[in-house]
This record gives C-alpha cells, sequence and structure tokens, in this order.
C-alpha cells in the first residue's frame, strides 16, 4: 500500500517536473507545496494505518478464541480509526486519478526524439511526423601540377566561381522531412551552399502521397529515377563526386512519378518514400518530367537554365526498373546482388546545354559553346532525345561493387557558315559512358548502398577508432565522334578516363572523413587550328592528365 | 504531348484507385462512455448473431470505454470508432464541430434524436442510509463526503451538475446566484473528482469513500446487482435531469474502413424490441414505449428536467463547462 502511494505521488512530482499538470494544478511552486503537506499526512497516516493493522491483527486473533457477533465486530474499530481509514482511502484514490489525468496529459504530448535516427518530432497519435537534419560538407581541392591547368578554357567550373586549390563548401543543407496523416510523406531540403535560384537552391521539395506501397505518387522537385550513382544519397556515396555516367543524366527535375515497391511473395513491402528505394524484392518508377538535359537542374520556378520555351508543351517521361533478385533466396552471397534498367525520352526544342566537366577537378572538357570553324552561334538540343541505363550494384558484408553503362542520344543543333548564310546543321550524338566501382569496408562493417555504419564509433580515449573502407573506381566518357561536325576539337576531348582512388574514414554514423584521388586521362581536347584560303583546320592533341587531391569533411544526419 | 500527359495522370490515378483491398470479416470500434459496458457486452453478441444470419459476415465489435468528453476528444484526436455512443450530445457534437468526421445534423438520423435509451441521475448511498439522505439539499450539508466524477472529462458528471443547478434554481426562485452557492457547496463536498462515472463508482463502493455517489440511474441498479442490495441503496431525489445519451455514425472512419453499413445497422438495431428489451434489463430507460411501460416499474416516479431549460447543450457547455465557466469559477485553480 505504501509503495502504491510513494508511486502516485513520485508520478506527481516527475510529472509536474516535467511541467505536465491538470487544468485544476497551481503553479508548480504551489503544487510542490501541496505534495510536501500530503507527503507530511501519508507519514502520519502511515504510523496510523500502522496502529490500524495491529488493532486489525489483534481483532483477528481475538475472533479466532472467541467469535464476535457481526455488530460487536463493527464496534470495535474505533470512530477515529474509521475516519483516517476513510482519508487515507480518499487521499490514495486522489492521488491515483491525478496520477490518471496526468498520464493522458503525457500521452498527448508530442514525442521528441533524438536518438539514432536524428532529431524527430512524432505527434503523441504517431500520425505526423517531423525529422530535421542536415548535411554539411567542408571539401579541399588541390591540383596536383600546374595550378591552375593552363590548358583549361575560360574559368575552372567550380562550385561557387573559387578557384582551384581552394576550401569550399560544397553543400549545406538542411532538411526537413517527416509524414502527415501516416501516408502523405514530403522533403524540402534547401541547399545554401548553392548560389542562385538556378544553381540548384532546393535540390529537393516533394511530396508524396504513399498510401500504397505498390503504387505511390510523388509530385514535387527531386531526383529523376535513372542513373544509380545519382539515387544513391549524397551523404552515402563512395567517392567525393560521382562518376561520368550521372553526368548523362538530369541531377533534379520537375514532375510527377508514380512508384512503387513489391516485397518477395510472402515477405511484407518495407515502406520506403520518396523517390529513391533500396530496400525492396522490385521497384518500379514511372515519371513525367519538364526535363533539363544532361547533368541539369531546374530552377525552383520551374525554369530552365536557358529559359528554353521547350516544355511549354513537351515533357520528358522516364522509367525503370530494379530487382534484388536473391532476396531471401538463402544463396547468403548474392543476397545483395541488385539489377535494373533505366531509361527517358523528350522531344526538347533548343534546350540549351551542359558542359560536361571532370568528377572531382570540375574541369570543362565538353564545351557546346565553342564550336568549329563551319558553325556558327549556339549549340542546342533540338529534336529526339533518349537515354538508356543498364545499372547494378552487389553489397555482400564489408564488400560493395556498383557499375553502370549509359548510352545518351539527343540532336544537336546549329547554324552553319558555310554554303550560303542560316544554313542550319543537325546531328545525332550518341555519348556513352560507364563506371565500376569496387569499395572494402576494411572494420568488417557492412557495405551498403545507404552507406557505411561504423560497430564502434571514433573515440580515442577507449580506443575506438570508427570505419574505414577503402575504394577504387574506373570511369569513361565518349563523345559521339560525330559531335565534331559542329564542336572545336581543340576545346573538346573526345574522351575522358579516370581512375580514382579513395579512403573513407567513419568517425560515427553520422561524420565523415574522405580523402580522394583523381586521375583524368582525355584524348583530343587540345591543340591548334589553321586557316589557310577560307579553311580552317585543326593540329589536334590530347590535353594533359589532370590530378586532383581531395579531402572532404561531412556531417550528415 | 499534352494527350499524353492527361493519359499518364489518368493512369496513375485509376492505379490508385484500384489499390484498396476490403477485409473479409468486419470489426467495428464502438467508443462509449464509461457506464455502458455491462449493456453493450450483451447488445453486441446478440447484433453479431443477427448480422450473420443477415449477410453471412461476421462482425466483431471492439468496445472502448472512458468519460464521455475524453473519450469525444480521443475520437477527435485520431481514435478510428466506427460509432460512438457517449452520455451527451455535446460530446457527439464536438466530432462535428472540431474535425467534421460526422454530418452536422447527425441527431436528425435515428429516432429520437438519436437517443436510443435514457436515463436519469440517481444518488447511491450506504445501505440503512446513515445520513438519511432523501434529496439534493442533503448533500451540501456540512460533513457530507459526496463523489462524482469531472464534468470536465465525464459526460455524467456534467448530467449531475445540471440537475443539482436546476433543482437549486426551483427551490430559489430561478436565482442563478443561490444556484452557484448551492453547486458551490456541493462540490466542496466532494471528496474526489473521477475521470468518469466508473472510477467514481470504484471510489464509493470499493475504496470506501464518500456517504452519496451521484451516478447513472442504470450504474446504481448496476451496483446493486453487482455488489449486493444489502449494502448499497438507492435514493431517488424529487428531481433530477432526462439523461439522453446520444449514437451516431463516425463516418469518415467508417467511409475509410468500408463498414458504414454495419455501423449503421448496429446502430439503427439498438431501436428494435431485441436490443431495447436488454436496454431495460440494464436499467435504462428504453424509448420504445411498450419496452419502456414493461420495465417502468423498476424506476421510481421524479420530475425530470430536461436540457432544452439550459438552452440545449451547446448553451449550457458554454456557461457551466467551459473555460473560465461556472464550473471553473466555483472549482478551478485556486478555489
Amino acid at each position: 500500500m505504501n509503495n502504491l502511494r510513494r508511486t502516485a505521488l513520485a508520478s506527481v512530482i516527475n510529472l509536474t517536473l516535467l511541467g505536465i499538470s491538470d487544468g485544476y494544478a497551481a503553479d508548480s511552486v504551489a503544487l510542490e507545496k501541496r505534495i510536501h503537506e500530503l507527503e507530511g499526512r501519508l507519514e502520519k497516516m502511515d504510523q496510523l494505518e500502522k496502529r490500524l493493522e495491529r488493532l486489525d491483527r489483534l481483532e483477528a486473533l481475538s475472533a479466532k478464541y472467541e467469535p464476535a457477533p457481526v455488530a460487536l465486530q463493527v464496534t470495535t474499530i474505533s470512530p477515529e480509526v474509521a475516519k483516517l481509514k476513510t482519508k487515507v482511502n480518499t487521499l490514495e484514490r486522489k492521488l491515483e486519478v491525478q496520477e490518471e489525468v496526468n498520464t493522458a496529459a503525457f500521452k498527448k504530448l508530442p514525442i521528441f526524439d533524438g536518438g539514432e535516427n536524428g532529431f524527430k518530432i512524432t505527434s503523441s497519435n504517431k500520425e505526423h511526423q517531423l525529422r530535421i537534419g542536415s548535411s554539411i560538407q567542408t571539401d579541399y581541392r588541390n591540383f596536383l601540377g600546374d595550378n591552375p591547368p593552363a590548358w583549361i578554357p575560360g574559368s575552372p567550373g567550380w562550385y561557387g566561381g573559387v578557384g582551384p586549390d581552394s576550401i569550399f563548401l560544397r553543400q549545406a543543407r538542411i532538411i526537413l522531412e517527416g509524414y502527415v496523416f501516416n501516408d502523405i510523406y514530403f522533403k524540402l531540403m534547401p541547399d545554401f551552399a548553392q548560389t542562385s535560384n538556378t544553381s540548384n537552391l532546393i535540390p529537393d521539395a516533394f511530396i508524396d502521397f504513399a498510401y500504397e506501397p505498390k503504387a505511390s505518387l510523388l509530385v514535387g522537385k527531386y531526383k529523376p529515377s535513372i542513373g544509380l550513382e545519382r539515387l544513391q544519397g549524397d551523404a552515402n556515396t563512395v567517392f567525393l563526386e560521382r562518376a561520368f555516367p550521372t553526368n548523362l543524366a538530369p541531377n533534379r527535375d520537375m514532375g510527377l512519378q508514380l512508384h512503387g515497391s513489391f516485397a518477395k511473395p510472402g515477405y511484407k513491402t518495407e515502406k520506403s518514400p520518396g523517390a529513391i528505394d533500396s530496400k525492396n524484392f522490385f521497384t518500379y518508377q514511372v515519371g513525367i518530367t519538364n526535363g533539363t538535359g544532361d547533368s541539369g537542374n531546374i530552377a525552383m520556378n520551374g525554369a530552365l537554365p536557358n529559359s528554353s520555351t521547350q516544355f511549354a508543351n513537351n515533357k520528358e517521361f522516364d522509367g525503370r526498373i530494379f530487382a534484388q533478385p536473391f532476396q531471401h533466396s538463402g544463396y547468403d552471397w548474392l543476397e545483395g546482388f541488385g539489377v535494373g534498367l533505366s531509361g527517358s525520352f523528350s522531344n526538347p526544342d533548343h534546350l540549351a546545354l551542359s558542359a560536361q566537366k571532370t568528377p572531382l577537378g570540375q574541369s570543362q572538357f565538353v564545351d557546346y559553346t565553342s564550336v568549329n570553324a563551319t558553325t556558327s552561334g549556339t549549340i542546342t538540343s533540338n529534336g529526339n532525345a533518349n537515354r538508356i541505363y543498364p545499372q547494378a550494384f552487389w553489397y555482400k558484408g564489408p564488400f560493395g561493387l556498383m557499375g553502370e553503362y549509359v548510352a545518351s542520344t539527343q540532336t544537336l543543333n546549329a547554324n552553319g557558315t558555310t554554303s550560303g548564310t542560316n544554313k542550319v546543321n543537325n546531328i545525332s550524338q550518341t555519348n556513352t559512358a560507364s563506371h565500376v566501382q569496387l569499395s572494402y569496408v576494411v572494420t568488417g562493417e557492412d557495405n551498403q548502398f545507404e552507406g557505411v555504419k561504423p560497430i564502434r564509433n571514433f573515440d580515442p580515449a577507449k580506443g575506438t577508432w570508427g570505419a574505414l573502407q577503402l575504394a577504387a573506381r574506373w570511369s569513361q566518357l565518349t563523345l559521339d565522334n560525330d559531335s565534331f561536325k559542329l564542336l572545336n576539337p581543340t576545346k573538346t576531348a573526345s574522351e575522358a578516363t579516370e581512375f580514382t582512388i579513395g579512403a573513407n574514414w567513419f568517425l560515427n554514423k553520422y561524420s565523415l572523413i574522405r580523402f580522394d584521388y583523381e586521375n583524368v586521362w582525355f584524348t583530343g581536347g587540345a591543340g591548334t587550328s589553321v586557316t589557310k584560303g577560307g579553311v580552317t583546320s585543326y593540329n589536334i592533341a590530347d590535353r594533359p592528365s589532370e590530378q586532383v587531391l581531395s579531402t572532404r569533411f561531412q556531417l550528415a544526419f | 504531348m499534352n494527350n499524353i500527359y492527361t493519359i499518364f495522370v489518368a493512369a496513375v490515378l485509376a492505379v490508385l484507385a484500384s489499390s484498396n483491398v476490403q477485409a473479409a470479416d468486419v470489426q467495428i470500434l464502438n467508443v462509449s462512455n464509461d457506464p455502458t459496458r455491462e449493456l453493450f457486452k450483451e447488445i453486441n453478441p446478440v447484433f453479431a448473431k443477427n448480422w450473420k444470419a443477415k449477410t453471412g459476415d461476421t462482425v466483431t465489435i471492439n468496445q472502448s470505454h472512458a468519460g464521455s468528453g475524453k473519450q469525444a476528444r480521443s475520437v477527435i484526436e485520431g481514435l478510428e470508432a466506427d460509432v460512438v455512443t457517449l452520455a451527451l450530445a455535446y460530446d457527439v457534437d464536438q466530432l462535428y464541430q472540431k474535425r467534421k468526421l460526422i454530418p452536422e445534423k447527425w441527431q436528425t438520423l435515428l429516432p429520437h434524436n438519436s437517443s436510443p435509451y435514457l436515463s436519469t441521475m440517481v444518488f447511491l448511498v450506504r445501505k440503512g442510509n446513515p445520513l438519511g439522505v432523501k434529496d439534493w439539499d442533503d448533500l451540501v450539508k456540512p460533513g457530507v463526503s459526496i463523489v462524482t466524477p469531472n464534468p470536465k472529462t465525464s459526460g455524467g458528471a456534467r448530467w449531475n451538475f445540471l440537475a443539482a443547478w436546476g433543482y437549486a434554481l426551483k427551490h430559489n426562485n430561478n436565482d442563478e446566484a443561490a444556484a452557484k452557492v448551492f453547486v458551490n457547496k456541493l462540490f466542496k463536498n466532494a471528496a474526489v473528482l473521477d475521470t468518469g462515472a466508473r472510477g467514481s463508482t470504484t471510489s464509493f463502493v470499493e475504496r470506501e469513500i464518500g456517504d452519496v455517489l451521484i451516478t447513472w440511474e442504470n450504474e446504481g441498479h448496476l451496483v446493486l446487482r453487482e455488489f449486493g442490495a444489502d449494502k448499497f441503496e438507492i435514493v431517488t431525489p424529487s428531481l433530477s435531469i432526462l439523461a439522453e445519451p446520444p449514437v451516431a455514425v463516425v463516418e469518415d472512419y467508417a467511409r475509410k474502413h468500408g463498414t458504414t453499413e454495419v455501423a449503421t445497422e448496429y446502430l439503427t438495431f439498438l431501436y428494435s424490441k431485441e436490443a431495447q428489451e436488454i436496454i431495460g434489463k440494464n436499467f435504462y430507460r428504453p424509448v420504445d414505449k411498450d419496452i419502456a411501460a414493461k420495465y417502468a416499474k423498476q424506476f421510481k416516479p421524479l420530475e425530470l428536467i430536461n436540457i432544452a431549460q439550459f438552452g440545449g447543450w451547446e448553451a449550457a457547455q458554454k456557461k457551466f463547462f467551459a473555460d473560465e465557466g461556472v464550473f471553473d469559477e466555483i472549482y478551478g485553480p485556486g478555489k
């Protein structure tokens, strides 16, 4: 009985300290005073109750020897004791009611969680949730050799226009995501490291109506489901920058996407709202977007970088299927194997083209603004365009392998300067790119598409050092030879091949320090031009290779 | 291209629309006030049997019971009740006012203002009525300890309050100031304010707190049946209030669960002779005239006022039970 009262009293005190009180509680000071009074009274009543119990025992003892009539038994309890007993009962009951009221109030409070999955606020009925996250990446890039490389045309294409060998903010994102009424998911992610509207200030802003895992509808600005490495979270990629195939697909676009996930028969589908699902047996995405061209971003208001009007009537359609056919198969070594195919088609109308750049150095090696002597004006994408992307990954324990290939075809358009004025040159261009990357977690953690989670966090005082992942990548982009019917071959390379090695040191689930060394070789892209008798010829040379060493300090949760 | 876009959107919507799945067996949740546990425990299997015979479907009716106001808030906050059977119309009406979970004219959808059973508030005293309690004015005497739930959370408690207020007005020439003094004294004598009627019964019967329990008529009879007429007795005051506990289908949730039909039939069944018999047996006052006549002798005659005399529930709630209303004035913080 004492324990019950003490528990009830303790609950009242605890809940009061948490700021929870019923509608009639006075301020905390008054309540505390009242609790002290009640405690004092409880002490006295404990003593009286003990006396009462002693009396009861004596009564029971005497009854054993000489059963008393009922009326007599009643009279053996003095009125004072009976009164005190009622008081004790009343006090107990009041405390129970108070606890009930406080517990009910407590249940209605939103739940604040600052644990493993970031910071979350969940409504008491769990119908609504807001998760607050962030991603900060600070990079240092250092060109080895010439600084800056003398052959880079114009300014290097650095983020934010900073020069080479610089420290700069690669990402400064606030991530707000969650759901309302259980099934409507949302994500809003501004990136303050971007310098303007057209440079992707808000990479993600979408709503996903995920009532049914087999058919959810995502609307807003998101990553179109085309390239595999593009779909991997920015914080989870193995290297600082993605390989060449990613540059032949759009980065962010606006539109809507129907997507669905299926578990292997007999298993439950894992809910995976948003445009990326790497958990389920089979997934599909079918989307319709404005279309941004290779490596393009759409502005917040839907305007394209060159204010193209193509999408007043035209849209880009994309689709992707991806399966992990050995999930739950019992073949342990193949469980983490996934393979898929994606593609897109569109019909842009004079869409400006993005330059192609090296992944880490961001040096421009395909320049659509530098045309050859028989071409004038700017080259645009004008006409049928399509892409096809076979892709796969394989994760087993600490080992990870990922690869993809892309063939991206588009119709290039520019004005000509020969055989009279205003002759229009149209060519079909098919660029290809591929990459293979291999990674291994030396410290034994599982390697996953969603990144690496250290078993032991970095804590030198305890002798634990986090997790270490080593990786290597080969990647290549080959430009269609017909491109040079329009492009200046001394400004644009016909091929770029890169090899990168990297080390990722995971201090904990959220913090990471990366080191990458990248070497890129070029075919063409340099040389001189000679004009004789009105005819220009080119002495094409290979650009010098590029070596970049880079470090990133990352916090993402 | 516009056509392709239109077809695409239509296809998306068609896929989403076709993804609903119907459950084989039917389950509905009846969110009710405190003292109806035993009533629905008896009614539910009878309805389930009838429904099975009529449709072949198996229906399971889950029950949830607590103070009426508390239950209404739970439904508003997301407890997905298919039907509510609460203590008073104000609580049900909040489902429309706060979240439009039911139609505005919900009370017109079923007979008798959607109240399939009636009751009133009486006193329960200990055997022999040691304090000689006969009427409301005996409850405000010094030294009398009463037990009633909290009007902030319990529908029954609001009926209690209004019955006391009505009695005080009648005996004080409709002087509201005098009525306020009367209920002030009454609640000063309250030993404990439970959150619901069943909690008050526990306080009075099992914890032996208080001299008088003000409770539902059916709850009083239930105590006599469960704990013995040799321990307690019912005192019927000269005046009380006609309690009209209403019921309603929570259409939004029922539609979501695909249970609109069974939920509506369930509530309609409460008006059947079969259900009205059970209602009478459980000491509620049936609305069916024949059944009411059959059970009339178990209820002592008394004068009954009704909620209309207070201007309806909306007005009564605003005046007496809303924040800074009369109840807060006499029993709020610092009182």
